[in-house]
């Protein structure tokens, strides 16, 4: 009987802990517009577009960028999972290129929902979201787990 | 320093602001319809606070210099606007004001038109900021490198110092980007004239080279050369002037480490140079303390030598992710000459102390 006891807290204590981890690791998804003749990319071509190292899709039309606001868990999310680097480092690094005149960072567009309305009425556009705010009005090309 | 600069854009530095900001905003109905989606608009500002342990003025004249008495001098305010034209077209500008003794002078930092030839080629023309060093063109930006000011004994702009580096230039530039993976280079053709003091450089033309992975650490190598006109000794006139530096910087994980060196070649010992400094840091969290040595000499084959080196400890405090805090303390030994001072030092070994907040917004 005590052995059971001692197996049952941690499971017990274990799935409230187990919820919170799931909803601090909520999954990024990458959208563009319905329209786009774009239907995956791979995270290192996600990296290079939003770093503006590329300017455009594979088929050659130039994207237009979709940003969250700045402090938001997507935003931050999507810069630790896909673009490799932490807000202060992106930040460093669009002064670095804002500054020399070498671009500009993505367009601030707002939250989950104000990017997906922003990418749905925009040709070759490209955002992030969280999955949960998904819905058909987009197109998923890539899952960031 | 204040008429030359205010001379460098030839117009009062405030209606001409308004005029260029009036101008790219309200150009077309179209644009002026919807110029808040088109037009970009940042900026930065690093208010300074530095004094020396001798009466005497260090890095500029008893107007613009870091003097015994303590000043804001070097206080700096930038706003950075960019107006896409098209798909292809993008103006560039930058406007710098700057406290130098008791008042701001206000002038355009750079401003150029960039037309995108290819996606990997972009043709800038206007006055465009040198390139040289790996700080030069966000040498304004404070919050963008580790130190109050890049190290001074090799990007000085008085001409007692290396003379490596310079403001802007005017000219064209043809700029080639790639990225291959994680692993970036880039090839900067430029070309044109550029101007400090009341010396002139004319039919300059350079390369800079660029290569990095994933800004983890990145090499940077520049060549330029020109011919000086309108100098003020006269056995100056018509020689060439040339410039090579080499340089890297490392950003991995929490190591900062920059170092650089260069060399001035302007046909006469006496103004001839080098210099290099190293820096090497470690991020604790919010925490970035720092130690850097520079070292410049100049003329030292001449009768009249200048040999300087400064060994600075410094500590930048990360605010938030766009604001710091930055204290600095360095040791400023004269070996031959003045260096950057105004006048020979009496001491042989100067104090410095800095403290600076650095915005970008």
């Amino acid at each position: 009987m005590p052995s059971r006891i001692w197996k049952t807290i941690p499971a017990i204590l274990g799935i409230p802990l187990l919820l919170l981890a799931q909803a601090a690791v909520a999954e990024i998804v990458v959208i563009t517009n319905k329209a786009t003749n774009v239907d995956s990319l791979s995270a290192s071509q996600i990296k290079a577009l939003f770093l503006q190292k590329e300017k455009s899709f594979p088929d050659g039309s130039s994207v237009a960028l979709a940003d969250q606001n700045s402090g938001s868990a997507a935003r931050i999310e999507f810069g630790d999972k896909v673009l490799g680097k932490s807000q202060k480092k992106l930040k460093r690094y669009w002064s670095k290129r804002v500054f020399a005149g070498k671009g500009v960072p993505p367009k601030v567009v707002g939250d989950d929902a104000a990017v997906k309305e922003w990418v749905a009425k925009t040709p070759n556009s490209l955002g992030y979201i969280n999955a949960e705010a998904l819905d058909d009005s987009v197109k998923v090309v890539f899952r960031a787990k | 320093m204040k008429v030359q600069r205010a001379a460098s854009t030839g117009l009062r530095p405030a209606p001409f602001l308004y005029g260029v900001v009036a101008t790219v905003l309200f150009s077309s109905p179209a644009a002026a319809d919807n110029w808040a989606d088109r037009i970009n608009l940042t900026g930065f500002m690093s208010a300074k606070y530095q004094k020396i342990s001798e009466d005497n003025f260090f890095n500029g004249d008893n107007y613009t210099g870091i003097g015994k008495d303590g000043s804001f001098r070097g206080t700096m305010i930038g706003l950075n606007l960019t107006a896409p034209i098209d798909e292809r077209i993008t103006i560039f500008s930058q406007f710098l004001a700057t406290q130098e003794d008791d008042s701001y002078v206000s002038h355009l930092d750079w401003g150029f038109v960039a037309v995108g030839l290819t996606d990997k080629i972009t043709f800038r023309a206007g006055k465009i900021k040198f390139p040289i060093g790996i700080v030069n063109e966000y040498v304004s930006v404070g919050n963008a490198y580790p130190w109050i000011s890049p190290p001074m004994l090799f990007y000085t702009e008085e001409h007692s110092g290396a003379n490596i580096t310079r403001e802007a230039y005017s000219g064209g530039s043809a700029l080639w980007e790639h990225s291959w993976g994680d692993m970036n280079m880039s090839a900067d053709l430029f070309g044109g004239e550029i101007t400090l003091g009341e010396t002139q450089v004319r039919n300059m033309a350079g390369i800079k080279l660029h290569l990095d992975w994933n800004e983890e650490i990145t090499f940077h190598a520049n060549y330029n050369r020109g011919i000086m006109r309108n100098t003020p000794m006269p056995v100056m006139e018509g020689k060439d002037h040339t410039t090579t530096a080499l340089g890297m910087r490392i950003d991995w994980n929490n190591i900062i480490g920059y170092a650089e060196w260069a060399e001035t070649d302007m046909e006469a010992a006496i103004m001839n140079g080098s210099s290099w400094y190293a820096t090497l840091g470690y991020q604790f969290g919010d925490w970035l303390p720092h130690l850097t040595y520079q070292y410049f000499e100049r003329g030292t084959g001449s009768a009249s030598p200048h040999e300087q080196n400064m060994t600075t400890a410094g500590l930048r405090y990360d605010l938030s992710d766009a604001a710091d805090l930055k204290l600095e303390y360095s040791v400023i030994n004269t070996e031959r000459g003045q260096g950057l001072f105004e006048n020979a030092p009496v001491d042989d070994s100067v104090n410095r102390i800095g403290v600076a907040v650095d915005v970008v917004f």
